[in-house]
This record gives structure tokens, sequence and C-alpha cells, in this order.
């Protein structure tokens, strides 16, 4: 059953998802249900091995392209709507041990692609107002899949974290012309402190007001709304940026970093949204290698983060890790 | 199964695209890339444009 209830103090739909309860949790290795399935083996969601990078419908989505009738009735107060979207498994690669920093940079480069493509294909379904790639990686985010892989979320609305950044971004620029995040980049690069990595195409920072100790933000240095604004040429800078900035993670302690990576691009809603600018953001969990930033009260019930560490002292550790991304390296090399 | 052959061409090479259908309906798409498109089950329309070969890898260090 999937169904969307309205949130009425916060103005916001929340998911009822029952089918995700009893969703694979953490299989052992030799039945991973991501692998391409083995001859005489147990059937896999993958049939065959034979692809750079997979893409299928999740088998137990939030959301999906024919819900049925929600459970309850909703009221006036308490809105209720079928769970109408599209969820999809992104598989990085067919290899169970990998990861998307051990990979070489081609592989992101082949992602970024068909990131793209995801993007361009499910952003033209009527249905769908806002198409969402994101990964969650590592037990610490509660991942209950190992094998390498993303996620994207094809929404019937835009979601409130970018209706926010929508919001401040358009009042940023009715008040001053200019771009909210370019003006950020612009100061970011001009301050350097703060600036992890960087190429002709993007900038990787801790932004001056990270909310996770290692926070990374990657943004667009043309101002571009989305994947498919992106000429080759920026798609391969996006893999290389990528790339340094997730085999950095790995180095700094030293071990497979766990983090959230979200994707935040215009919606697909048909709107005019020129003001707006395509940028990844990092929400690593970790603030030592052995301590977590937890959400609590204050982050969840309030709303309001507060960091343990400095950005400028953080952005150093993370780009003393940073090396060159080499094309035709292999795989890691991280 | 139903199966779907496209190849996009474009300035960022050649990106192979099949669609397949799985036992419960769901679709699964296998992306590859390279200059030879994958060999597909069945019979389908083939929509493929094929396009510039898909650049090599080059050995080419970046900044980053």
């Amino acid at each position: 059953m999937s169904e969307l209830r309205w949130h009425p103090l916060l103005g916001e739909w929340v998911a009822t998802a029952t089918d995700r309860q009893e969703r694979t949790f953490l299989p052992p290795a030799d039945f991973c249900p991501l692998c391409p399935t083995k001859p005489g083996g147990f059937p896999t969601e993958v049939p065959e091995e034979t692809y750079d990078i997979a893409v299928f419908e999740n088998r137990f989505p939030s959301l999906k392209s024919d819900p049925p009738a929600p459970a309850v009735e909703g009221t006036e107060l308490y809105p209720v709507r079928p769970g109408r979207g599209v969820c999809e498994v992104v598989l990085y690669t067919p290899n169970h041990t990998s990861t998307l920093a051990s990979e070489p940079v081609e592989q992101i480069y082949k992602l970024t692609q068909v990131w793209t493509d995801r993007f361009r294909e499910l952003g033209a379904l009527p249905f769908v107002d806002y198409v969402f790639i994101f990964e969650n990686k590592g037990e610490a985010i509660g991942v209950t899949l190992h094998h390498p892989h993303g996620q994207i979320y094809a929404y019937p609305f835009v979601p409130p974290r970018v209706a926010r950044e929508l919001a401040q971004s358009r009042a940023h620029h009715g008040a001053t012309g200019r771009c909210l995040v370019c003006d950020i980049v612009a100061e970011e690069k001009r301050d350097g402190r703060r600036v992890v990595a960087e190429n002709e195409s993007f900038v990787a920072y801790v932004p001056f007001f990270a909310r996770y100790p290692y926070e990374v933000h990657v943004a667009s240095t043309r101002h571009l709304q989305a994947l498919t604004d992106m000429g080759d040429e920026e798609l391969r800078g996006l893999a290389e940026i990528l790339k340094a900035v997730l085999a950095a993670f790995d180095r700094l302690f030293d071990l497979s970093f766990p983090y959230m990576m979200v994707l935040h691009q215009r919606p697909t809603d048909g709107g005019a949204y020129d003001f707006y600018h395509f940028h990844i953001e990092f929400y690593p969990p970790l603030r030592t290698a052995t301590k977590l930033k937890y959400l609590a009260g204050s982050e969840t019930g309030a709303g309001m983060f507060i960091n343990d560490t400095l950005a400028e002292e953080k952005a150093a550790e993370l780009r003393g890790k940073v090396l060159p991304v080499v094309w035709g390296g292999g795989g890691d090399g991280r | 199964m139903k199966d779907e052959v496209s190849a996009e061409r474009g300035s960022v090479g050649e990106m192979h695209k099949r669609r397949t259908t799985l036992a419960d309906g769901r679709y699964l798409i296998y992306y590859t890339f390279g200059d030879e498109r994958p060999a597909a089950r069945g019979s389908e329309e083939d929509e493929s444009k094929r396009g510039p070969e898909a650049g090599a890898e080059a050995e080419e260090e970046r900044r980053v």
C-alpha cells in the first residue's frame, strides 16, 4: 500500500508505504538481490551480468506509477492521495564489493549520463513534478543492501527541502538580480578556506553554513539548473570532481565513508526556474572515525542543526586528501 | 520478455540502453557503453541512433 497523507502543521506530504517494512535487510554477500543472477543460483533482481549500469523499478517502492487507493479516507483537515510516482534503483556496477568511490572516473562519467537519461525520461512523465537522484551509503545511514547503488524518486510534487531552496533562491534573485548559488560559489572561491576541490566546470566546498562536520557541496561554475543543461565536458568534469571528493572521503579515516548524496535540480513541473542552480550535497554522518553526528532534538524537533566543528578546518582536512583524478587509471586507486 | 534497444548519440559518447520487463511487470534497463550495441533477446524494433564512437579512456591527468 502506498499513499500520501497531508501534514497540516508542516504543509507537506508524508508517504505511507507499508510494503517497505518487509524489504530485504542486510542479506549475506552470497545472497545479494542486487547482484547478477548466478547460473543455477537463486534469482536476483538482475537476470544478466552484461551491463555497465542497470536501473530497475524498486520492488519495495515508496511511490508507484499505478498506486492502489489509499487505505483510509481523507478529510478536509487530513487530505489523502494515492502515492503516485516512480522509485528506481540504480546499480553502479555488477561488482558487489565495489563502491562509487573506488570505481574509475570513467564509470562515474557513465553514471552521469545514466542520471541525465533518467532525469529526462522521468521528468517527462505528466504526473512527475520532481526527479530526485540520491544515494544512501553505509549502515550508519540505514542502508539495507550493500551492493553499490543509488536511487531515484520521481515525486508528484516538489519536495519540501527543494521547495525551500527554490523560495530562498527566488527571493535572493528578486532582491539582487543574481543567482544565490552563483553568489555562494563566488564567495567560497574568494575566501578559499572551505574549497575542497575544483576544476573547470565544478567546485566542491564545505559550505560556510555546513550542518554536518564533513558536509560538502558540489556546484557547477556555470549557471545551470539540471544535468540536461550540461555538455559533455561538464559531465566529465562532474565525474572528476565526484571521484575526487568521494575518494578523499575514504582517505580521511581510511575506511569506506558513509554518506547521503543528493542532487538538487530544477523541478520538472513545467515551471520557470532560471533563478535556480544545480548542485549536489553530501551529508556524511561521521564526525570522527568512530563517532556519529546524530540528528537529535534540536535538529529534528526544532530544525536547528548544531555543528561541533569549524567548516574551515574540516575543509582543510578533506583538501589534504584530494588527489588528481586520472582517466585510464583503472579502479581503485582511490 | 519485451526488450527495447536504444542507442543515444551525443557529444557525451555512445550509450546503449536496453529496456526489459521482469516477470512481475517491473521494468529493468541495462545501460552499456561502447561501439557495439548489446544483443537483445527476441524481436524488437531497433530504435538506435548510432552516433560518434564513444570516447576512448584517455590517459589524461586533470586537476581533479
